[in-house]
């Protein structure tokens, strides 16, 4: 599965996030988050895992996170993805 | 069954979706209709789908779309096996039937709550409640009733209060709950309050919630009171006893106590959520 076109999901509100998939060549992971501090290392290995899950193999995701749950990456980050290769 | 009260929450927020984790509300609707818009449907449906095992052995409802394209993608989400209340607005018998087909077909555990907001709706209540055996409740959807009417929404609401009443006694008739309308003026606890009052007081079980700041007074004004609760069980207590067992009324303290004091009295243990062998 590759990213096609440029598309969001999700907001900068408190509790969400904003996520962004862009096409590119390769994957590509870039995480701007309010608890990257706390939980970077939890949060890269979460959106890898989602992002196997969904079989994304090529197309650069850029997360804005404004302190979401993991129910809620895992989420906007599919919303993203889906929409991207629709 | 939705209870008491039932506290809607935007299924796009996940702000509100983590602040009613701790909110004590009967049920909670999650809302992929009005609260949602048309761009963020699928999102929305993907955030719930990822948020509902957070609220497993809750009580749950889905507000599902009246929109064709989309409510029959909404339903798939019962397949998670969470949600047992599907409600669904500006009801009619006929979109009923298809919904409840389609949770037959899919095995699901789900009631149907019919949100009453049209004109229309109101005219074929009854057909609305033969349509399914999964129709459990009505609920009374003022704010898009009193716009189909063409009417202003007032505080005092004489506007809906000929759907209110009706929608109540068709409930009533049916032996299924009914929910009144929210009050939608969040900062206006004594206009609930008041609001409630009415509300139970022309037959409706429990009310819509659109705060969680509302739960709490909403529950008090349904909820029976100590004392109505004790004189319930001792009305039921004596209904027992074998010496008024097979009399059409008997006293107790003073008091004629016949069939309908008797079928009050159950309905009061049932609304306090109090598990007991009713006669």
């Amino acid at each position: 599965m590759n990213i096609t076109k440029r598309t969001i999901a999700g907001t900068l509100e408190s509790c969400d996030c904003l996520v962004t998939v862009y096409p590119d060549d390769k994957r590509v992971i870039i995480l701007n988050s309010v608890s990257a501090v706390r939980f970077g290392k939890h949060l890269n290995h979460l959106i890898n895992n989602t992002l196997d899950d969904l079989g994304l193999v090529t197309g650069k995701v850029e997360i804005e996170d404004k302190g979401a749950l993991d129910y809620c990456i895992v989420a906007r980050i599919t919303a993203a993805v889906e929409r991207g290769v629709r | 069954m939705l209870g008491i009260c039932s506290l809607f929450i935007p299924a796009s927020s996940p702000r509100m979706i983590n602040a009613s984790f701790s909110v004590e509300a009967d049920s909670l609707i999650f809302d992929l209709e009005d609260a949602v818009h048309i761009s963020e449907k699928d999102s929305a449906r993907i955030l719930l789908r990822n948020a509902l095992p957070l609220f497993n052995g809750r009580n749950i409802a889905i507000r599902i779309n009246a929109n064709d394209d989309y409510w029959m993608e909404d339903l798939e989400l019962f397949r998670l096996g969470i949600a047992h209340n599907v409600v669904v607005p500006k009801a009619r018998a006929e979109q009923i039937k298809q919904i409840s087909a389609l949770l037959d077909d899919m095995n699901a555990d789900v009631d149907i709550e019919a949100l009453i907001e049209s004109a229309d709706s109101l005219e074929e209540l009854s057909e609305i409640c033969r349509a399914s055996k999964r129709v459990r409740g009505l609920l009374m959807g003022g704010e898009d009733y009193s716009l189909d009417l063409g009417v202003e929404r007032t505080r005092k609401g004489d506007e809906i209060l000929f759907a209110r009443t009706k929608i109540a006694n068709v409930a009533r008739a049916y032996d299924l709950e009914s929910l009144d309308t929210p009050f939608s003026d969040v900062q206006d606890e004594d206009g609930l309050m008041q609001d409630a009052k009415f509300a139970k007081g022309i037959g409706y079980t429990g009310k819509l919630s659109i705060n969680p700041l509302q739960v709490k007074g909403i529950q008090k004004v349904f909820r029976p009171e100590d004392k109505e609760i004790k004189w319930a069980q001792k009305i039921l207590d004596a209904a027992g006893m074998p010496e008024n067992v097979g009399l059409g009324a008997f006293s107790l303290d003073g008091k004629m106590i016949d069939l309908p004091v008797i079928k009050r009295a159950e309905k009061t243990i049932q609304r306090a959520g109090i598990e007991r062998n009713v006669l």
